[in-house]
């Protein structure tokens, strides 16, 4: 009876509890939601920076030229914590990221979404955790 | 990847434990500094799962079963490691941020296991506005909605560097970065802030606060020792109104008449139990209070520089800046 009385509580909080999205800014004011891209690029170099960390991109055109585009991502102290470093992300690459482009039309995206193309990634789904606890 | 995911099991594991057995220490085995005040040097973190208010969900429900706990925070951090939710086909998408992978919403709830921070009023929800403060906070928003971006003074706080909930006063947990180190001597307690790169500097030694009308970001704080309980009462504090000192879940203002009063109080060598009291007269029509628990954590509490790269804002306006072209409509004053 209390576990199914526990089952039901969660059941209800969680259909209120949608994944928030809390960040340094709102992204929603600086990507565009009518501008979804897909990516697959060679990684040029990581400005290691805060507030947000940023990727830089090269991703191959259809007609073979070459598109530079900025990755957005979150808080450099946070992959520090978890023994990345900015040295993790060599530059050459592969990286594939699922977000939105900069409304001002550049070519700017959020790392939504960024995983390596090997499966064996850090940067898929989430630890969720709070890693500096002892 | 294996190893990752066992060792946050492990730490998961090892919380919830924390959380389940976890009681309150005798304050006769709270370390003490060599001049005899109880110790809170260290660095801490107040990630936590628990939220701020109490959702309508649990109304009623003030604390957790400790079985009741452990399955809300199974169900967060299962929750929170998910692929992003795709849109429906026609729907909107969520533009969302960035890679869950840089969060870190704590693996626990507070030791209380109480289901939400504000613990008073009852109800667990921060108290209504009064309807002087509803109407200008109304007049606030309509104006931020008309003039969302015309320049930086138009954006949060937080997007300006400038603030966080982390800091406040009252200092709540944001979702990453959460982490504190406080340094005391006989005279000064200081609280170095992750998120934004703050220092609280708090004088213990009975000075008067900065004349009415001096207001500061983080206040004008003062801290005197009650028994074990390091107590800080904060005024002098700007008028905030984009609600970035309740954190970045909680968009409510507050003005200048707003107080702060802090109680730290090291309830066992892992943990500072923090609570904190608001009062703002001219804006919420009682006081509230919240509790919360610091835990001890590994540190150092790292340097977020958040004006060293800041393109967040800058793409902002030039953002709203093409929109006002596309459409060939510009709100923003003359």
């Amino acid at each position: 009876m209390r576990i199914v009385a526990t089952a039901i509580l969660l059941g209800v909080m969680l259909t209120l509890s949608v994944r928030p999205v809390a960040a340094h800014h709102a992204f929603a004011a600086e990507f565009d939601a009518k501008r979804p891209v897909k990516l697959e690029g060679t990684v040029t170099r990581v400005q290691w920076i805060n507030p947000h960390a940023w990727i830089h991109i090269d991703v191959k055109q259809a007609n073979g030229s070459v598109v530079a585009w900025m990755i957005e991502c979150g808080t450099p102290n946070v992959l520090i914590r978890r023994g990345i470093n900015k040295d993790s992300l060599k530059p050459g690459t592969r990286i594939l990221v699922d977000g939105f482009q900069a409304k001002d039309g550049s070519n700017k995206a959020n790392g939504r979404d960024v995983t390596l193309p090997d499966g064996k990634n850090f940067f898929l789904g989430s630890s969720g955790t709070g890693a500096p606890a002892r | 990847m294996t190893r990752r995911w066992i060792e946050i099991g492990l730490a998961a594991t090892a919380l919830l434990l924390g959380v389940v057995v976890g009681g309150r220490a005798q304050s006769s085995s709270v370390p003490r500094t060599p001049w005899g005040a109880p110790d809170l040097q260290g660095t801490w973190t107040n990630a936590t799962l628990t939220p701020l208010q109490r959702p309508a969900a649990l109304a009623g429900k003030e604390v957790f079963t400790p079985d009741e706990a452990a399955a809300y925070v199974k169900a967060r951090v299962e929750q929170a490691s998910a692929p992003p939710a795709r849109p429906a086909p026609g729907a909107t998408p969520n533009v969302g941020s960035y890679n869950d992978v840089f969060m870190e919403r704590g693996v626990g709830v507070v030791k209380s296991l109480r289901t939400s921070l504000v613990i008073e009023p009852k109800d667990g929800r921060v108290p209504p506005m009064t309807p002087a403060a509803q109407e200008k906070w109304a007049a606030i928003r309509a104006d931020r909605a008309l003039h969302p971006a015309d320049g930086p003074e138009n954006r949060s706080m937080l997007e300006r560097c400038l603030l966080f909930g982390a800091a406040g006063p009252p200092m709540l947990p944001e979702p990453y970065n959460a982490n504190y180190q406080i340094v005391q001597t006989r005279d000064y307690v200081v609280i170095l802030v992750e998120m934004v790169h703050d220092a609280r500097i708090i004088p213990l030694d009975g000075r008067p606060h900065l004349p009415a009308g001096t207001t500061r970001w983080l206040g004008d704080s003062r801290g005197h020792w009650e028994g074990d309980t390091l107590v800080v009462e904060t005024t002098n504090l700007r008028f905030d109104n984009h609600g970035s000192r309740f954190g970045v879940g909680y968009d409510t203002m507050s003005d200048e008449n707003l107080k702060v009063v802090e109680r730290f109080t090291r309830t066992d060598a892992m943990t500072i139990t923090y609570r904190a009291t608001i009062e703002d007269p001219t804006v919420f029509v009682s006081p509230w209070t919240l509790e919360m628990s610091m835990a001890q954590a590994k540190g150092p509490v790292l340097e977020y520089a958040c004006h060293e790269g800041n393109y967040g804002l800058p793409n902002i306006l030039s953002g709203a800046r093409a929109e006002e072209k596309a459409t060939g409509t510009s709100a923003r004053r003359p």
